[in-house]
């Protein structure tokens, strides 16, 4: 009885729904600010992010006759429901709801289920600027899953496990693991990008070429959800990049802790950096970058992943 | 105590979505200039959307004339409730100095219901500024 | 894969003003474009006709918001050869000073636009930031951020103290090092270029054909500028260079509006330090003798040609407008054929379109 207590407890709360939402919501505000300060604005105040999804759930929610009207209020959930599963596996400075061997194949898949249920949105809700965002959004998918893939391959590899608790707990016995495999991380960290859907990769939801791609129809209840799982969907890769690439763990429940939420907004703060800087490449600039960079370099990494491997 | 909740949420996060209907492009220019480093709307959590159906508040520039009229009424029917109009310069709230003109129907309000006018030609960026947060606080 | 149409404007993104191109896409790239125009037809050279001349100059002026002192400079001038009105020296050097800064502020204007276009926001931002310097320059002299109101038919409406002309000089040089700034980014930024360059290019074929004018024919190589080949008012006693580029492209757009943008400022400068005394403006007559004129002005996208009629009266018989963005819309048709969407945002984009004026 108090198992089921505490398992419930732990699905709402810590790691489960309320966790994840606050930590979606600041850290998509220190995304904003970080961008912000950047362009030589303030930025937004801390509580942004909340009111944007609570004003957007109190809107109408409007759709054009064409548009399949199951498929557009489902998606969005179906999707959110993938991110946040996803989340509980994920561990937060070294707390998780539950791993086991294999966790970390799950986390990838259930991350990528947004992108098609993105790609399906465009399609459910019609609308020329939804269709064209829907197929780039597929294209996009196919450039950076691949990389991110492989880039995560080389932990696992290398602590001989899939699962992402032992992942963490080998690097702890040596150094963050991004110091063996920059390339990587850096991989891993650009197929996120593009994962995210953000500048310079928001090429799915343009917004000075197709309006908002697959969610121009989309509004109120399903637009906020979408939002939601867009940054429920960040704060879980970046913690899954910081548990892969820079999971050392250090003594001390509270200093490990900070360690840990350091690492996960200076990523935030990479992300930011990365997307003022450049500006949105085309679409066939991307599968270029994703299967003609990316890839060969996330399979070096992993051959010199291999050597180290057998040389140790 | 959740309607509080809500009506917070719209006064701290209306997104604005702008059409010129047929103006000489002043005032635009100073609306966007809204979002440059000086200004800086976002500090507000006032962000531009380009759908229209993303948006709260519909800032309506210029006067009507007749070629524009039919798209802006498509975008206001667009636009989830709740939801409200601003008009920014001078012709666009009356039809101003292009008011006698042949190709002009005169003001945003011959099409579409105005929440909020602000007369000016251009206006200037803090009086645009000044507009929203008035319409915002009469939400 | 199938074909799509899809509506760019009246409201899209990357418009400010509205026009509507009915873009036919077969996956990524564009087969067919369909250009509408005449949203923003207000009929404003008829309204002008039931003006007098007086009253006519701040109507001229709402043509554009973003070249609003240049339309207005025009018409002043056409009127003024017409009546022969003898118009002092300094109020001619002002209205030149006005018609700089618009420049820099239209160019500044449209490379924010092209970065936020292109998708890198912070240009926009940094391109803005420091256009709010010109547009400081601007209200002190006249009161007005983007109308100005600057001219009348005999003169100018303002007449700086040279406290104040200090004053924008100093924020002139401010401005200076900033764009400096900004040309680094457009001359160098990997991204920037990457997406800019070979997008749109005309050769000097292209650019005869469709009669296109200003930055863009200067960066097919059209090595031609009103203000040096036809002087007007006080150019001849300015020295300034004018920028001439071959690559046709959007990038080249870039660097001969931003390169310009740095000539525009040291014009400004030049001015500034040459600025004769006297008298602003003189009195103008109500009424304009029987005669045509045809004034020529180059404005911050290319040459502004106006042809004025008078019969004797109070009243304009006819003024007629001609600016320079309408050839560049229809060469837009065959310009978009076979790029992608994405590429297509940067060539619109990288015209500088000016619908308000090309309608009227």
């Amino acid at each position: 009885m108090l198992d089921w207590l505490l398992l419930t407890l732990q699905m709402l709360f810590f790691p489960g729904l309320v966790f994840q939402f606050a930590g979606a919501m600041v850290f998509e505000w220190i995304y904003r600010v970080s961008i912000a300060s950047l362009e030589g604005r303030i930025g937004p105040p801390w509580y942004q992010p909340l009111m944007d999804f609570l004003k957007l759930i109190s809107k109408e929610d409007i759709l054009p006759k064409s548009a399949n009207r199951w498929a557009a209020t489902l998606l969005p959930v179906f999707s959110m429901a993938c991110v946040f599963t996803a989340g509980m596996y994920v561990p937060f400075a070294g707390t998780v709801f539950d791993s086991f061997e294999g966790d970390l194949v799950m986390v990838v898949i259930l991350l990528s289920v947004p992108s098609l249920g993105y790609f399906l949105n465009g399609w459910a809700t019609g609308g020329s600027y939804s269709l064209i965002g829907a197929n780039r959004s597929l294209l996009q998918y196919f450039s950076y899953e691949v990389p991110f893939l492989t880039a995560v391959a080389g932990p696992a590899f290398m602590a001989g496990s899939w699962s992402i608790i032992v992942i963490k707990d080998y690097q702890s016995q040596f150094l963050s693991l991004v110091f063996l495999a920059p390339l990587g991380f850096l991989v891993a960290l650009v197929a996120l990008i593009g994962k995210l859907k953000r500048n310079p990769f928001d090429i799915p939801k343009a917004k000075s070429e197709i309006v908002a791609g697959p969610l121009t129809e989309t509004s109120g209840e399903s637009l906020a959800l979408w939002h939601l799982t867009l940054q429920v969907q960040a704060l879980i890769g970046i913690f899954l990049l910081v548990n892969l690439f820079l999971g050392k763990v250090y003594p001390g429940a509270l200093v490990n802790f900070l360690f840990f939420l350091g690492k996960a907004v200076a990523v935030q703060i990479l992300l930011g950096l990365i997307s003022v800087g450049y500006a949105r490449t085309s679409i066939a600039n991307l599968t270029d970058i994703g299967w003609k960079v990316l890839v060969p370099l996330s399979l070096l990494q992993f051959l010199v992943l291999v050597i180290v491997k057998g040389l140790a | 105590m959740i309607q509080r909740l809500f009506r917070l949420a719209h006064k701290k996060s209306p997104w604005i979505l702008t059409y010129n209907a047929g103006g000489c492009n002043g005032c635009d220019i100073e609306l966007l200039g809204l979002f440059n480093p000086r200004y800086d709307i976002e500090r507000f959590g006032i962000l531009q959307q380009a759908s229209p159906r993303h948006a709260d508040i519909l800032i309506c520039t210029g006067p009507v004339t007749i070629k524009t009229r039919p798209y802006l009424e498509r975008i206001y029917e667009q636009i989830p409730s709740p939801k409200h109009v601003l008009v920014v310069g001078s012709c666009g709230c009356t039809g101003g100095i292009f008011k006698n003109a042949y190709n002009v129907l005169g003001g945003i309000d011959q099409v579409i219901p105005v929440d909020l006018y602000l007369p000016g030609c251009p206006c200037r960026p803090e009086a645009i500024f000044n507009a929203v947060q008035t319409l915002i606080d009469r939400l | 894969m199938s074909r799509l149409v899809i509506p760019i404007g009246p409201q899209h993104p990357i418009l400010k003003e509205p026009i509507s191109l009915k873009v036919e896409v077969e996956g990524e790239n564009i087969t067919h474009v369909d250009l509408q125009i005449g949203f923003v037809h207000r009929g404003i050279e008829k309204l002008v006709e039931s003006l007098n001349w007086v009253q006519a100059v701040p109507l001229i002026e709402r043509i554009c918001g973003i070249c609003s002192h240049v339309h207005t400079t025009t018409y002043c001038q056409g009127v003024e050869q017409l009546a022969g009105i003898e118009v002092p020296k300094r109020a001619l050097y002002l209205r030149t000073l006005m018609c700089e800064l618009e420049r820099i502020h239209s160019h500044l204007l449209w490379l924010g636009i092209v970065g936020r276009n292109i998708g890198q926001e912070a240009m926009f931002m940094y391109a803005w930031r420091d256009r709010e310097l010109v547009m400081d320059v601007m209200e002190a002299f006249s009161g007005g951020r983007v109308s100005h109101q600057a001219n009348t038919i005999g003169g100018v409406r303002f007449d700086p103290s040279p406290a104040e002309t200090a004053a924008a000089q100093k924020l002139l040089a401010e401005l200076e090092s900033k764009v400096v700034a900004l040309r680094n980014i457009v001359e160098h930024s990997e991204s920037f270029i990457s997406r800019t360059a070979g997008m749109g290019v005309m050769n000097r074929d292209d650019i005869r054909r469709y009669g296109l004018l200003g930055p863009v024919a200067r960066a097919s190589g059209v090595d031609f500028d009103l203000r040096r080949d036809r002087p007007y008012s006080v150019y001849p006693e300015l020295d300034f260079k004018v920028i001439v580029r071959r690559e046709g492209d959007v990038w080249a757009r870039a660097m001969v509006r931003v390169e310009e943008t740095m000539q525009s400022i040291a014009i400004c400068h030049h001015i500034i330090n040459k600025l004769p005394g006297g008298a602003v403006s003189v009195k103008a007559p109500r009424r304009v003798p029987v005669g045509e004129v045809i004034s020529r002005t180059e404005a911050p996208r290319g040459e502004v040609v106006y042809y004025i009629r008078s019969e004797g009266g109070e009243h304009p018989a006819r003024v007629k407008v001609r600016t320079p963005t309408l050839p560049t819309l229809a060469s837009f048709p065959e310009l978009l054929q076979g790029v992608s969407i994405a590429d297509m945002t940067v060539i619109i984009s990288g015209a500088d379109l000016c619908i308000a004026c090309a309608d009227r």
